[in-house]
């Protein structure tokens, strides 16, 4: 069966009654998608969905064709899940907690202690490998948490804002390894930081309040923002007056004022110059168009 | 203006204190499961009413005698049963709302405020009390209705109900109330090892009550008496009823006693009068349970620095280079690894005093007489008390659900995992002993092992049905200590076919409980 991952019409409700995903349809294919919104647009419930952590309310999600609330441990096999908060046991060494998740995931107990140690050297903690968890600083225990979502080789791999608390170089470490990762896998990463995705993803997928609003390349989202994005130089003390009135994408202080970069349906003002829209702009032009807070 | 500033700042304080109070309360009492046990221990005091007909009694005096069930004397019952029980299960029932504070880093929120300290743990102390009157008044509603229905005495006195109450059993929930925020505080305290040294304090301070008891009606209330006013009660008690049993002490008792077919010969006592002197002596212990509050206040900064698991704050434990080498042919299979990680998990945090604890233990058991063997076994049992309420709890501590749940099949294999170290341990425990009894009394030897099996599914039951080690924790270390004195919960020398058919009974029940606990966990559903 092909690798594809199907969602039809798949929604989330909490027992209170808080919906906080409704009727999302994707059909996702090896690469990297982006999935891009704002905080509460209901990223990490999907995440939680797509990881079987959760079950759909309404809809199903089809991996290989098998409907993983019927047949989890079909995805479960071959998932590589990064969750946005995760723990450690702090009495075990790197290398013992990833030798013991090995073993969890299922993996043949001869290919462990190879593995352990080719994981933890892709995300750059081989020399620390044995220095016990409790140690660890917040960075350090993301890259573990990295290295254990990539053990079985999985072919779906789940990432939900996983560069949070990684440091400026980390971060760039961890986008390289995410492009080299793709391949013939799928790669879910989750975040609202649109330079995490920039350069890697070839399909992204936006959400807002909870439903899909936009799924398709960064190219098709930028060109639909074509013609909506200005730039312009203004007095610094206008600054705030224009950020409550207007979306600013970009602001950078020069020596003749503030350099704005303004998203709108029209011109800000008559000596606005339009400007090509980079991701940023697009996706903020997306969320504008669809009323949701950025 | 001038004069209105301190004034401001003591209501900002009082403000301050009522907030975290409330989302404290709110925090508690928003889920069904506390609602739930306040009706379970509401429903738990009409056994303590039981009619004339009945052939026990739960409160009694003298030979089979108790008080018509008037106002006053239902809520001396009431204040007594209190007082004893919820002295003990209060502190495992409010306990940890400090922790949770601490570990989930919401006290950073509260430290960055201009909230005094000593306003933060007067809140969460105040807290406890607020819990303890809830259930209390649940105690106090289910005696009124006993009074309306066993009709012996139809004068409603409010006063009279309630005053034994406040009395006699908030004194004694106040020092509760603020051992339970020491404990929370202290991190080496936080978990397990609390649970057992407040046992074992209430057992002490119960003893201490006892020992002071002197029964004669004239004898002086000695000051300041027990927490838990039993000694006040008996000596007021004994002043209202000077000749129920002519030359013989009052006999106040507490817990069930039969009566053999005879009826129970009921008092009159529709008033309680306490002296200054036993006022005084509730004002010494209500008193004492706020210095014991405040000397927690300069400890809170130090103390809720030490954030993190268990594990870190414990330290990382010993490698157990000789541990790696029993476990190294385990790693072959992916179960066996599994085993080992929780094997490993288990062992490494304990500390060197642990160690040194189960080596006199193990040793005990080996060469000593029988009845010093059977309290080395529980004593060893009691030391990995832990380990049993807990093993089954370790995605939800540590926060790994979402790493581990996602592995296929996982929830089953955990389990056989967790269900396999648990009954090894147990079993590992107490390994001279089963040796010994083996070749000397090999029916205790078998019911060592069917106790061994039960304590590691009821822990693992427990602990999945709860979310908290807690409820097995206090009901281990009760078991525990009666079976040290001779009942045959756990002591396994005395009577061991009863020993083990009991635990034979029961253990159908704790795998139904723990199957369906374990599948229905949260962290890993919806």
């Amino acid at each position: 069966m092909a690798l594809e991952l199907a969602l039809q019409s798949v929604g989330y409700r909490y027992r209170g009654g808080y919906e906080a995903v409704s009727g999302v349809e994707l059909a996702l294919q090896p690469g990297i998608v982006g999935l891009l919104g704002p905080n509460g647009a209901g990223k990490s419930t999907l995440m939680r969905v797509l990881s079987t952590l959760a079950k759909a309310t309404t809809g199903r999600v089809l991996w290989r064709g098998e409907d993983i609330a019927r047949k989890p441990d079909a995805l479960r096999r071959e998932l590589g899940y990064l969750p946005q908060d995760f723990g450690v046991y702090e009495a075990l060494s790197a290398r013992e907690f990833l030798a013991f998740l090995a073993a969890v995931k299922g993996l043949p107990a001869r290919s462990v202690a190879a593995r352990v140690d080719e994981c933890m050297g892709m995300v750059g903690l081989g020399e620390v490998a044995d220095r016990r968890l409790g140690g660890y600083s917040g960075g350090m225990r993301q890259r573990v948490g990295i290295a254990q979502a990539l053990l079985n080789d999985p072919k779906l791999l789940i990432v939900d804002e996983p560069t949070v608390g990684l440091d400026p170089e980390e971060r760039v470490r961890f986008r390289h390894l995410l492009a080299e990762l793709a391949g013939e896998r799928l790669v879910i990463l989750s975040t609202h930081i649109v330079s995490d995705i920039e350069a890697s993803a070839g399909t992204l997928a936006v959400m807002a309040n909870g439903t899909l609003r936009f799924h398709g390349t960064p190219e098709v989202l930028m060109a639909a923002a074509e013609g909506h994005v200005w730039n312009l130089t203004i007095p610094s003390e206008q600054l705030a007056e224009m950020r409550a009135r207007l979306r600013i994408s970009r602001a950078q202080r020069r020596a003749h004022g503030v350099e704005v970069r303004v998203v709108g349906e029209l011109a800000p003002s008559a000596d606005a110059q339009p400007v090509a829209p980079d991701l940023e702009d697009a996706y903020l032009w997306l969320l504008q168009r669809h009323g949701a807070q950025s | 203006m001038a004069a209105a500033a301190p004034w401001g700042a003591i209501v900002n304080r009082l403000r301050a204190v009522a907030a975290v109070l409330v989302a404290d309360l709110r925090q508690r009492l928003r889920t069904p499961r506390f609602w739930l046990l306040v009706a379970g221990l509401a429903a738990l005091m009409w056994w303590c009413f039981p009619a004339a007909d009945r052939d026990f009694l739960t409160v009694s005096v003298g030979d089979g005698m108790r008080g018509r069930y008037s106002s006053a004397w239902i809520g001396m019952v009431v204040a007594l049963m209190y007082s004893t029980t919820l002295s003990l299960a209060g502190f495992y029932l409010v306990r940890g709302t400090l922790v949770r504070d601490i570990e989930t880093r919401a006290w950073q929120l509260l430290v960055a405020t201009t909230m005094s300290r000593a306003a933060y743990l007067l809140a969460k102390w105040l807290s406890h009390l607020v819990v303890f009157l809830l259930v209390m008044a649940a105690g106090l509603a289910v005696g009124l209705l006993v009074q309306w229905l066993r009709a012996e005495d139809l004068r409603i006195d409010l006063v009279e109900l309630v005053k034994p109450v406040l009395v006699l059993t908030l004194p004694s929930l106040a020092l509760t109330a603020a051992c339970a925020v020491w404990f929370d505080l202290v991190p080496w305290l936080r978990r397990s090892a609390g649970n057992v040294l407040f046992f074992v304090l209430w057992v002490m301070l119960m003893t201490l009550g006892v020992s002071q008891a002197d029964q004669r009606p004239d004898a002086p209330m000695p000051f300041p008496g027990d927490p838990h006013g039993l000694l006040l009660a008996e000596h007021d008690l004994s002043r209202d009823w000077p000749a129920i049993d002519p030359g013989k002490e009052l006999g106040l008792s507490i817990g069930t006693q039969a009566l053999q077919d005879k009826p129970p010969v009921l008092l009159e006592w529709n008033r309680w009068t306490p002296d200054a002197g036993g006022l005084r002596a509730r004002g010494f212990w209500s008193g004492l349970a706020l210095v014991v509050l405040a000397l927690a206040v300069p400890l809170l900064d130090r103390c809720a620095a030490h954030v993190g698991s268990p594990g870190k704050a414990r330290g990382d434990g010993a490698r157990l280079r000789w541990l790696e080498a029993l476990l190294a042919p385990l790693q072959r299979s992916a179960f066996g690894a599994l085993v080992a990680a929780e094997v490993r998990l288990v062992l490494r945090p304990r500390r060197a005093w642990w160690w040194l604890a189960l080596l006199v233990a193990l040793g005990v058991q080996a060469f000593a007489p029988d009845k010093a063997m059977v309290v080395a076994m529980i004593a060893a049992w009691m030391l990995a008390l832990d380990a049993f309420a807990r093993l089954v709890l370790r995605e939800q501590e540590t926060g790994t659900a979402a790493l581990v749940f996602t592995a296929p099949d996982m929830r089953r294999r955990l389990l056989a995992v967790r269900a396999v170290v648990a009954i090894g341990l147990a079993w590992a425990l107490v390994l001279p002993a089963l040796l010994r009894l083996a070749w000397s009394h090999p029916q205790a030897a078998l019911a060592a092992v069917v106790v061994g099996v039960s304590l590691a599914a009821w822990g693992l039951a427990t602990g999945a049905v709860f979310r908290n080690g807690r409820v097995f924790e206090l009901l281990a270390l009760a078991a525990a200590y009666v079976s040290v004195q001779g009942a045959l919960v756990l002591n396994v020398v005395i009577d061991p076919m009863t020993t083990l058919r009991w635990h034979l009974l029961t253990l159908p029940l704790a795998l139904v409980v723990l199957t369906l606990g374990w599948w229905k966990q949260p962290a890993f559903a919806r």
